[in-house]
């Protein structure tokens, strides 16, 4: 192993590639560059991007900070020392949130008795959700971060909900998160990581009986995403529900489907319960989630595919899917 | 007078021949490119690693920077 300095020479627009050599290994350690906005087109985020020999972008990492019109910024990436820390935010915050679902965020979480009985909003939307004495989940480690742990064979359906949303999310949204399913599929049992309540059909990620999913559904249709067999340990999924261009993205592979018409908001929010009968207290099915929901992000509006690339790199690295 | 800002990367990240490092200026709220804004003084310092990379000691550049799509 020996340390190399690469400076590519010029100035150049924005965005600007810079191509690996030939037989060349590199392990990063910084990068530096110097960002002149004098004649931006408007306030921007510098962001640096890691594309494949394929084409493939595998990692995006934009600034936290968004630079004015008119002003420059230098710029220095580097390794985490560690892994992330609970408190660095989605990168990029590009999207409009309407929820974030933080469990490795402690000032989030309230726990009573060893178990979690409510879980703050981190959007500022205060859509907080809380868990009923005698069906609330507990903690867990994953990646080294603190998760929900909804063990809901040894606590009957656990779940922490919020059923009085007084602004629903209405299509398009989008929704991203990590979770695991740490039990095998059997009948009748159709778990979910997160989702609407009550209601079969908002928005929702779930198995069914069979061991097919994850699922989108979030109208009259529903999409099933790349298989992913149980129990599984903790994977991303991104949801885009948008009508006919909706989809659903497994580990980065996406499918795309239509959930037709009409489509249902997100008039309230569970996690660890679906897909249906829906009631996260007393269900006509034990169709609760066995396993650890880590975050979950509702974004207003289809993002953008940037925007779903830099939530789906910060979830991945900080989750280790 | 430049801010300084710094960025998180992901820890242990290898990039292989022919990876691209992409140096991009997007609008915070659509993700979309930012026109006009000049890249300039990059330096990107890592380890290479294995056989294929260059003996210790060896000068390794510099290498031409060329916009990338939509410049």
């Amino acid at each position: 192993m020996a340390d190399s300095q690469f400076n590519p020479l010029g100035s150049v627009t924005a965005p600007a590639d810079w191509t690996l050599p030939a037989s060349l290994n590199l392990l990063l350690k910084n990068v530096y560059a110097s960002f002149d906005g004098t004649g931006a087109g408007g306030s921007f985020v510098p962001c640096l991007q890691i594309v494949s020999d394929s084409g493939h972008t595998v990692g995006t990492y934009p600034c936290a900070t968004t630079v004015a019109a008119g002003a420059s910024a230098d710029v220095t990436w580097f390794p985490r020392v560690k892994q992330p820390c609970p408190d660095v935010p989605p990168a990029p915050p590009l999207g409009q949130l309407w929820a974030w679902y933080d469990f490795s965020d402690s000032s989030t979480v309230t726990i009573s008795g060893g178990r979690i009985s409510a879980l703050a909003d981190k959007s500022g939307l205060g859509h907080n959700l809380s868990g009923a004495a005698g069906h609330r989940p507990t903690t867990a480690t994953v990646n080294g971060l603190t998760a929900g742990y909804f063990d809901s064979f040894a606590v009957a359906n656990a779940a922490l909900v919020n059923l009085s949303i007084s602004d629903p999310l209405a299509q398009p949204f989008t929704i991203a998160g990590v979770f695991t399913q740490d039990h095998a599929n059997f009948a009748n049992w159709w778990p979910g990581a997160w989702g609407g309540s009550l209601n079969d059909g908002t928005a929702n990620c779930f198995w069914n009986d069979s061991g097919a999913g994850p699922w989108l559904n979030s109208g009259v249709g529903s999409i099933q995403g790349t298989q992913v067999n149980l129990p599984c340990t903790q994977i991303q999924v991104t949801e885009i529900a948008d009508g006919a261009s909706s989809s659903i993205r497994v580990n980065g592979t996406a499918t795309a489907g239509n959930l037709g018409s009409p489509s249902y908001p997100v008039a309230s929010v569970s996690l660890g319960a679906q897909h249906y009968p829906n009631n996260p207290v007393t269900p006509a099915q034990n169709n609760y989630l066995d396993g650890k929901v880590c975050e979950v992000l509702y974004y207003f509006g289809h993002l953008t595919s940037a925007q779903i690339a830099g939530v789906e790199s910060y979830l991945k690295t900080k989750w280790g899917t | 007078m430049a801010k300084p800002l710094t960025a998180p990367i992901a820890e242990n990240l290898v990039i292989g021949d022919g990876f691209i490092v992409r140096f991009a200026a997007v609008d915070p709220t659509t993700g979309a490119t930012v026109t006009g804004v000049k890249v300039t003084n990059v330096n990107i310092d890592g380890d290479t690693l294995g056989s294929s990379g260059p003996p210790d000691n060896t000068v390794v550049g510099p290498y031409l920077l060329v916009g990338g799509p939509d410049a």
